[in-house]
């Protein structure tokens, strides 16, 4: 760390100033609430060292050679362990959830969400076998990615939804049954046969793992969509496209296409069947915070290059001594902070709930098991049957009801619309001041500006995302319920 | 689709459009992408050299001087068309165009000709700020391969000079987010010393030329407004998500709707301004209204277009980001819309 950093104790002030709704959290869990600051200190220092001054460069090459990937980058990134941050501690990630992944996101945001996005598709990747409770692969996959961290070697993960003709449709149940699918998942004797297509999976060149989710049959999808786990050396799969994208070039959008890739049955990440509800819906409650805070971190960045350029004089005068310019400012930097309480309030309703699942003390009980056991083939065999694959389903039914999945959900969309919004609105109006100013300044707001589109559209288009609200908040006879095997209601309580 | 502005034109507008159109779909089209990704490597001059039959190249200069002494508003009909397929082509024919305009208001005819032939092309510094002798401005269309570089001071003082001669400094805009086919660029001289041409074209001359810049810009961006209406509406009509084609989900329609509402409106200022002339202060006024309020559609329609193509629309193969990327230029030049509204007040109090 550079002497001119700030300190853990300075981050954690400011965080606490930022976030008042933390300080509730502070003085329950003094020790996670340094965690969060840690976090945010080491991307601060991560954007200081290393993306700062590659950023601008990276994205001008991408334009060029659109399939180049920054693993350098990614290696830097591994000495601040920004691939485990959501992995559960009991298989040595660091065990943050989305409150974590939300600050962690609009810091490195604040300098190239290209790169950012790297580690927050990562995370996507991650999440759904966390939410569906796949222990089975934490102990295997989720270790894998922990070591490769420790040992030098990132081990990354992606998440593919969204299929050629279908992108709004695999992000709703309501639509999903109406869905023109390409892809297909045939059953075989000891697994799946994947035939089909998936599209703009983020990471999806470069990831190890990828969680995906299909239909296993395309006459109904919504109640046959199936998440399963695929290896990039898979029989069968392939990445025969990198998009040309207008921003967030750093982080690879990738087309993946399967013919006859034999998926193992063990490769079932829950049950079949699952894979939308409560899948694909935990997943986006998990997801879509984080965007949001995605969102806010491109908008900052545009705002703190806008104000510098602002205080700089020009023709003899500062900018920011015009009082239009002074409202701008104080129009971007309010809509900012309400975005940043509405991420971390999203993030909080969904830690508080289903997140506690992976916080809580049952999951963390599972490090007083002897690593030995944890790791036994017998408790992979029994994490793989259907009566541990219950089990796994029961933890979450016990942390949290219908209604607070919903409420989450509903929270997470709310904040994914604003920060989009918030972020073309910040990095657009400060382009429309600052005119055809040919300074380093503008280099940087118009890159904010081509990054910030792109959160209006992926993790469900703001459109998507408002009839979200409307049908998990507003409309409650459009709710979906969340399955619950064992009809368990909800005894668990949050962790914030 | 036809707008009322399409109902309204006469036959030799009509004829005019039928023309540009051709050389957008046969030109243009095809060339956009690579002039907008590499446009040093030879897509533009090619494009440029495509240009010159179609009267383009000389649309503003009399045809007493060898060009198609086009009026303002037919030249924006035209602009309107090239900016469909690449509104940074559109911006280089605008500036040369007003080089050329100027010029002869100034006298010199012999340096038109070529010019106006196609024969490479020369750009308009504007606004230009004088400074110790010299001056600057900060975004010149094809600045460092234009042939001349016009610069027209406050005072109506014209004078042209090349971009590799000793008083000029000229600077690529490293990666300009839009418009990028007009290869813009910034300009410092450091004196007004031994110019190519000189000559005084008076205040009234100045005045007219920046309505003319203005209109300009507004016709490239109800280009940019109306291609990513178009191309929005055909992929509405083909795409299917929640169980049926998205042109049938009403927020999809209040997406396009709102873009004709721009587009009919903006139309409509542009010829109400074009009608005037910009020939004193209250019609500059309308110009400068007709391209605040223009560019401010044109960039809520590309992003709407993008929106609308979700995932697709984000992807460079599509082509409906850089009418996005494009429009926010559009807004910015030739200067940033609260200062031209600012203006606008001043001139009429």
């Amino acid at each position: 760390m550079r002497r001119s950093d700030p300190s853990l104790g300075e981050v954690r002030k400011r965080l606490l100033s930022d976030f008042p709704m933390l300080e509730e959290m502070r003085r329950r869990r003094p020790l996670y609430v340094d965690k969060l600051a840690r976090t945010v200190r080491d991307c601060a220092e991560y954007n200081r060292r290393y993306v700062l001054p590659a950023a601008l460069e990276l994205d001008r090459r991408m334009e060029k050679e659109h399939d180049y990937f920054a693993w350098d980058l990614v290696e830097a990134g591994l000495q601040y362990r920004f691939l485990s941050l959501i992995i559960p501690s009991s298989v040595g990630g660091v065990g943050g959830l989305c409150v974590l992944s939300s600050l962690a996101m609009e810091e490195l945001c604040s300098a190239c969400p290209g790169v950012a996005n790297i580690f927050g598709a990562h995370a996507l990747g991650v999440s759904p076998l966390l939410v569906s409770g796949a222990m089975a692969h934490w102990e295997s996959v989720l270790r894998e990615v922990v070591e490769g961290e420790k040992n030098g070697r990132p081990v990354l993960m992606a998440a593919a939804l969204t299929e050629p003709s279908a992108g709004t449709d695999v992000e709703e149940p309501h639509f999903l049954a109406s869905a023109r699918l390409s892809m297909n998942a045939k059953k075989v004797p000891g697994g799946y046969m994947l035939n089909g297509r998936k599209c703009f999976i983020s990471n999806g060149s470069v990831a190890t793992y990828t969680a995906l989710c299909c239909a296993t049959d395309r006459e109904r999808p919504l109640e046959t969509w199936t998440s399963f786990l695929i290896h990039k050396d898979m029989d069968g799969f392939s990445v025969p496209r990198v998009e040309e994208k207008m921003g967030q070039r750093a982080c690879p959008a990738a087309e993946l296409y399967f013919e006859d890739c034999f998926v193992p049955d063990e490769n079932v990440l829950g049950f079949e069947g699952d894979g939308m509800q409560p899948g694909t819906l935990l997943l986006l409650a998990s997801s879509r915070a984080p965007v949001g805070a995605i969102a806010t971190g491109i908008a900052r960045g545009a705002y703190e290059w806008f104000l510098k350029w602002a205080e700089k004089p020009r023709a003899g005068r500062r900018p920011a001594s015009e009082q239009r310019i002074q409202m701008a400012l104080a129009d971007m930097r309010t809509r900012i902070q309400l975005s940043r309480w509405a991420y971390l309030s999203a993030s909080l309703a969904f830690d508080n709930s289903l997140g506690s699942v992976l916080q809580g003390a049952l999951i963390k009980s599972m490090r007083l098991i002897p690593r030995g056991i944890r790791t036994s083939d017998m408790t992979r065999r029994f994490f793989l049957s259907n009566a541990g694959k219950a089990f796994s389903d029961a933890i979450v039914a016990i942390s949290a009801s219908s209604e607070e999945a919903s409420h989450a959900l509903a929270f997470a969309s709310m904040e994914k619309a604003v920060g989009g919004d918030t972020a073309m609105y910040v990095s657009s109006l400060a382009l429309e001041l600052m005119g055809v100013d040919g300074c380093e300044e503008r280099l940087w707001v118009e890159k904010a500006f081509r990054d910030a589109k792109l959160t209006q559209i992926y993790e469900g288009t703001n459109q998507l995302n408002r009839l979200t609200v409307f049908t998990a908040d507003i409309d409650k006879s459009l709710r979906v319920e969340l399955k619950n095997p064992f009809n368990i209601k909800a005894v668990g309580r949050g962790v914030g | 689709m036809e707008l009322t502005r399409d109902l309204l034109l006469d036959s030799e507008r009509r004829l005019l459009l039928e023309s540009v159109s051709g050389f957008r779909t046969a030109v243009l089209e095809e060339a956009a992408r690579e002039m907008d990704e590499s446009p040093a490597a030879g897509s533009v001059e090619k494009a440029w050299k495509g240009a010159g039959p179609t009267g383009l190249t000389a649309a503003l200069v009399s045809a007493g001087a060898g060009g198609q002494g086009m009026d303002t508003y037919s030249f924006c009909l035209a602009l309107a068309e090239v900016a469909r397929a690449s509104a940074g082509f559109g911006l280089l024919l605008l500036s040369h165009n007003l080089a050329l305009w100027a010029c002869e208001k100034a006298g010199p005819g012999e340096l038109i000709e070529p010019l106006g032939n196609g024969d490479g092309w020369a750009s308009l510094a504007w606004p230009f700020r004088e400074r110790d002798g010299g001056g600057e401005s900060a975004f010149v269309p094809g600045g460092s391969d234009a042939r001349l570089i016009i610069m027209v001071t406050n005072g109506g003082d014209l004078f042209g000079m090349r971009p590799d001669s000793t008083p000029v400094s000229i600077e690529e805009i490293p990666y300009p987010l839009g418009l990028r086919a007009a290869m813009p660029a910034s300009l410092s001289v450091k004196s007004m010393s031994d110019p190519v041409i000189s000559g005084r074209v008076g205040t009234d001359v100045t005045r007219e030329l920046g309505g003319r810049l203005l209109l300009g810009m507004a016709a490239l961006a109800l280009g940019l407004a109306r291609q990513a209406y178009e191309k929005a509406y055909a992929y509405a009509a083909e795409r299917y998500q929640a169980g049926d084609l998205i042109i049938n989900h009403q927020q999809i329609r209040l997406m396009l709707a709102e873009m004709l509402v721009g587009l009919e409106s903006g139309e409509a200022a542009l010829r109400q301004a074009a009608a005037g002339g910009g020939t004193d202060s209250l019609r500059l006024s309308a110009c400068r209204a007709a391209k605040v309020f223009a560019a401010e559609k044109a960039m809520a329609a590309t992003l709407d277009g993008v929106q609308i193509h979700g995932g697709y629309g984000y992807m460079r193969d599509y082509g409906m980001e850089r009418l996005m990327r494009d429009a926010k230029y559009c807004q910015a030049y030739p200067r940033p819309p609260q200062e031209e509204a600012l203006s606008l007040l001043e001139e009429m109090e």
